[in-house]
């Protein structure tokens, strides 16, 4: 079992996916998992492993900011939200996104 | 145990976060059809369990350092309960090591750190008068002194004292010896200290007549006045002559005070060979030392010439009191110091191969945590966590060793005079010193362990077992280090004693009495007098019970002072530079009295007398030096520098060499001559009578007591020394120093044998399963004991081979203070070289037969 090599691999796009799940609005985690299934067309499986982890971490870089709700199942919930400078690495990191993935079709279409 | 609460909490968030994601996803799941237990199995295995994640996520949240040190500490401490045995030997072992060093350290701190006890104590200064091109603090001549006092403008105060052994009488008890100190009127203020009742010496007591006054020490006014609190303005008798107490000095008072008792010293013209007494000042804040040494060169310059010597040949010197005082002490110090460092040194390879043991035995905790997430970084943290957690508990116990082991080094020195050492207490800086010791000592054990532990994370999971490769080849390193520092030690200890035991003085001490005779000028004026009484006392000596032979000596070997000097030879072959030879006045049968052969020519007798043919007797070294390749019998040698025919002294018998002042002298070069021709009163006044007696010297004493007040009511009778006790005086600080290493060696010794155990023990249990296979397959026990053996055998041996290296170097820097025996001494090296090898067989003994009694079929089993 080595989760950490994955997670290498993964760890900027998850990144970029939860900024993006979250520009819309404020979800807990299970929800961002979901969002991010029923979006790509259940083509991307998030590791759970590897989201709270990231979400921990872009929450200790500021860019997210959280606050415990109470659901109806009467257990809280943790819900997590974009903060101005999330919103501002959102964009850098689509921008970087876009440069890369054009970079690759190119090198794909030779 | 609890932690703060931000900690606790998080915890709790984090499970309440996973729980939710967990129990949403289970609704989800039984929404689509799942069943509910099926539903909640699914949820949970996609995380694999919340274990991991939560491992993971405590590295990313908040001060992970923090808190992981938290966790680590609770762990170390855990494991600590769980493992008892583990627990006591390391903390123990630690404790000796952190303990012993904090030891010495307070020890180090107070005698040689710290400054002396007195205000602004760096401008204290010693003062001498030196020969060029000679070592050694000398004092200078009272008339000098008293020069310099009315003319200096560079100091803000100076004073002379010498030291004296006196008998104090006070009302309605016996005699007691006591150290006295002699010194002018501005020694209590130059040191800037006071009286605790009373005063201290003023300018007015130094006054023929306003003299007979005494300050004494907290310690005397409590042993031998009982405290009294009227005792200023009471009278005591020190050496017959009656004193008046004008002050009691505070107790503690320093080195410098260190004395039962101070008497004004009256300064006289000095004639001859009247003692220098030793000289302090305090510099002024803009005054150097050179510019005081130059102050002093100018002026003992014609006092030098006035005595008909070169003023050329002779130094001016300023030093700071401390290196007075501290003295030769510093050198044996650090050498102790480095010596209690390698104890350490062994101890934290002992522990660090315990906890080696520890780190295999826990690999596949290890490798566990390292598969749930913990990353390598943070298992080494945890380990070196562990390692701190057991060197704190060390060095906290250690601090009672310390408390003890000072007390100990204290008494051991009590009697050594070891300056300083009465300051001695355990403070803040030495609890911080021990806790410096183990930080570094976990540096030290701890990393192995912690290293090791990242290959066996990687490696243990995959080998499904717990033994890996290479781990044995460790622990034996540590054993030859360990092996190689005892050497070390057991060497440098061994070669202390035996330079002790060979201390020898040229002629047998046993049974040999000291009686030191200071006659007052007031009894016996005259030379003649004075010879007359001497002979008086000599015949009354031989006729007490219980002594053999008698005879007298005007400086006694090993005593305090010693008449050395140049000689004119008859050969015309100038006196070598930076030599001396003693020049002793002995009675006739000095010689048969000290056991000290004659080997040639004559002995004193009656016959040498005032007006007959000056003779003298010189030692061996002294003819083979000046008069090589013939007899001495008929050469002549003279005391003053162009000798008129009166002047000559013709050698009529050369003696045995012995030692003088001091044991580990070379060539004592020895010039004996007869009381009867001493060249004038003074050079007899002082005199020591020397007794072979049957019995224990001291036994005598009564009786001696009573000749010596028929004889001369009026002259203080001194206590009996014996030669033993001066020349131990003078080994003291050798013998303290010889207990302490040997203490030091010893114990590194007892290390390094659990070492060894502990490490062959634990091997064997590691090949139970291959000690096994090997019974099994037929191998005999004898041959099983005889791996394990040989495998002590030759770590021990290469331990012995690299330690022999170290100790020899070590012994190259001890030869200035070892005597008598070479510092490649092999009996010394063989010794200990035999005594660890045979320890390390010893310690491989127990679990040598374990390993015989391995049961092949349980063996196989285990695992």
């Amino acid at each position: 079992m080595q989760p950490d090599k994955k997670a290498d691999v993964l760890q900027g796009t998850l990144d970029l996916l939860i900024l993006k799940t979250l520009a819309g609005s404020p979800l807990h985690g299970y929800a961002i998992a979901q969002r991010i299934n029923q979006i790509s067309r259940t083509l991307l499986e998030i590791p759970q492993g590897s989201l709270y982890p990231a979400l921990h971490r872009l929450e200790g870089r500021g860019w997210l900011d959280a606050e415990w709700t109470d659901s109806d199942s009467g257990r809280r919930a943790k819900v997590y939200r974009l903060t101005r400078k999330g919103r501002a690495e959102l964009e850098r990191e689509i921008a970087d996104w876009r440069r890369l993935s054009q970079a690759i079709d190119w090198i794909l279409q030779t | 145990m609890s932690w703060p609460l931000p900690w606790r909490r998080r915890e709790r968030e984090l499970d309440d976060e996973l729980l939710f994601h967990i129990e949403a996803h289970t609704k989800d799941l039984i929404a689509d059809g799942v069943a509910p237990e099926e539903a909640r199995r699914q949820a949970l295995a996609i995380f694999g369990g919340t274990a991991p994640i939560k491992e993971r996520l405590r590295d990313v949240r908040g001060f992970p350092f923090l808190r992981d040190l938290g966790r680590d500490v609770r762990g170390g401490v855990r494991m600590l309960r769980h493992h008892a045995g583990f627990a006591a030997v390391t903390i123990g072992l630690l404790a000796l090591g952190i303990g012993v060093n904090t030891a010495m350290f307070t020890v180090l701190d107070a005698v040689i750190f710290r400054p002396l006890p007195y205000a602004n104590a760096d401008r204290l200064v010693l003062l001498s008068m030196t020969p060029k091109d000679f070592d050694g603090v000398y004092g200078m001549p009272s008339e000098v002194f008293a020069d310099f006092r009315d003319v200096d403008r560079l100091l803000d105060g100076m004073a002379a004292f010498t030291n004296v052994q006196a008998a104090l009488l006070v009302p309605g008890g016996e005699p007691t010896p006591i150290g006295v100190r002699a010194v002018t009127s501005g020694y209590f203020s130059t040191l800037g200290t006071n009286a605790a009742q009373g005063r201290t010496l003023m300018t007015g007591d130094e006054t023929p007549g306003r003299d007979a006054v005494i300050v004494l020490s907290d310690g005397l006014w409590r042993r031998w006045l009982g405290s009294r609190p009227d005792v200023i303005g009471t009278y005591v008798t020190v050496d017959g002559v009656v004193r008046r107490v004008v002050g009691v000095m505070p107790p503690n008072t320093g080195a410098l005070l260190q004395s039962d008792a101070w008497l004004p010293m009256i300064l006289h013209p000095a004639v001859g060979n009247e003692e220098w007494p030793t000289v302090i000042g305090r510099l002024r804040p803009d005054t150097s030392r050179e510019q005081a040494a130059a102050e002093l060169e100018a002026l003992q310059g014609p006092h030098i010439k006035a005595q008909g010597d070169d003023p050329t040949q002779w130094a001016a010197s300023v030093l700071p009191l401390k290196d007075y005082v501290v003295g030769d002490v510093r050198a044996s110090l650090f050498a102790l110091a480095s010596a209690v460092g390698f104890v350490l040194l062994i101890v934290c390879s002992n522990v660090a191969s315990l906890f080696l043991a520890r780190t295999e035995e826990r690999a596949r905790e290890l490798a566990v945590r390292a598969a749930l997430g913990a990353g390598r970084a943070r298992l080494t943290r945890q380990l070196l966590t562990e390692s701190l957690v057991v060197s704190a508990a060390g060095g906290a116990v250690g601090v009672l060793v310390t408390l003890a082991s000072t007390r100990a080094i204290a008494a051991m020195a009590a009697s050594a005079a070891l300056p300083l050492l009465s300051t001695v207490n355990v403070d803040r800086q030495a609890l911080a010193f021990a806790a410096g010791l183990c930080l570094l000592s976990t540096l030290i054990f701890g990393l192995a362990p912690a290293w090791r532990s990242r290959r066996l994370v990687g490696t243990s999971m995959a080998l499904g077992r717990t033994t890996t490769l290479g781990d044995s080849r460790f622990h034996g390193l540590l054993v030859i280090a360990q092996v190689a520092l005892s050497l070390v030690l057991l060497v440098g200890a061994g070669l202390t004693i035996r330079s002790i035991r060979n201390a020898n003085t040229g002629f047998p001490t046993q049974h040999l009495g000291t009686l030191t005779v200071n006659v007052p000028p007031s009894s016996y004026p005259s030379t003649a007098g004075l010879a007359s009484f001497h002979q008086q006392v000599l015949t009354t000596l031989v006729t007490l019970p219980g002594v053999r032979r008698a005879a007298a000596v005007n400086f006694v070997p090993f005593g305090n002072n010693m008449l050395a000097g140049q000689f004119t030879l008859d050969t015309g072959r100038p006196w070598p530079d930076n030599e001396m030879a003693y020049n002793l006045c002995v009675s006739d049968a000095y010689f048969q009295t000290m056991g000290v052969r004659l080997q040639n020519g004559r002995s004193f007798s009656t016959a040498d007398r005032p007006d007959s043919g000056k003779v003298a007797i010189v030692s061996e070294s002294f003819a083979r030096e000046f008069w090589p390749g013939e007899s001495a019998i008929g050469h002549r040698l003279s005391e003053t520098d162009r000798p008129t025919d009166r002047d000559w002294l013709t050698v009529v018998g050369v003696v045995d060499d012995a030692k003088q002042s001091n044991i580990d002298q070379d060539i004592p070069l020895t010039v004996y001559r007869p009381i009867a021709q001493a060249p004038q009163r003074l050079s007899i006044a002082h005199m020591t009578f020397v007794l072979r007696t049957d019995g224990d010297p001291h036994d005598i004493a009564p009786s001696l007591r009573t000749v010596l007040h028929n004889l001369a009511p009026g002259v203080p009778v001194p206590a009996i020394r014996s030669m033993d006790e001066l020349i131990g005086e003078r080994l003291i600080s050798a013998r303290f120093q010889a207990r302490l290493l040997g203490t030091f060696a010893l114990t590194a010794l007892a290390l390094t044998m659990v070492g060894i155990f502990g490490v062959l023990a634990y091997a064997v249990s590691r090949r139970t399963r291959e000690l096994g296979v090997r019974l099994a397959l037929g191998a005999s026990r004898a041959r099983i004991i005889i791996s394990v053996l040989r495998r002590s055998l030759l770590l021990a041996l290469a331990g012995v081979a690299i330690g022999s290296a170290g100790a020899w170097g070590l012994a190259t820097i001890l030869q200035d203070v070892l005597f008598g025996v070479r510092p490649s001494d092999p009996l010394t090296f063989v010794v200990v070289a035999g005594v660890l090898v045979l320890g390390a067989v010893g310690a491989a003994a127990i679990p040598a037969s374990r390993a015989s009694r391995v049961d092949p079929v349980v063996a196989l089993r285990s695992e």
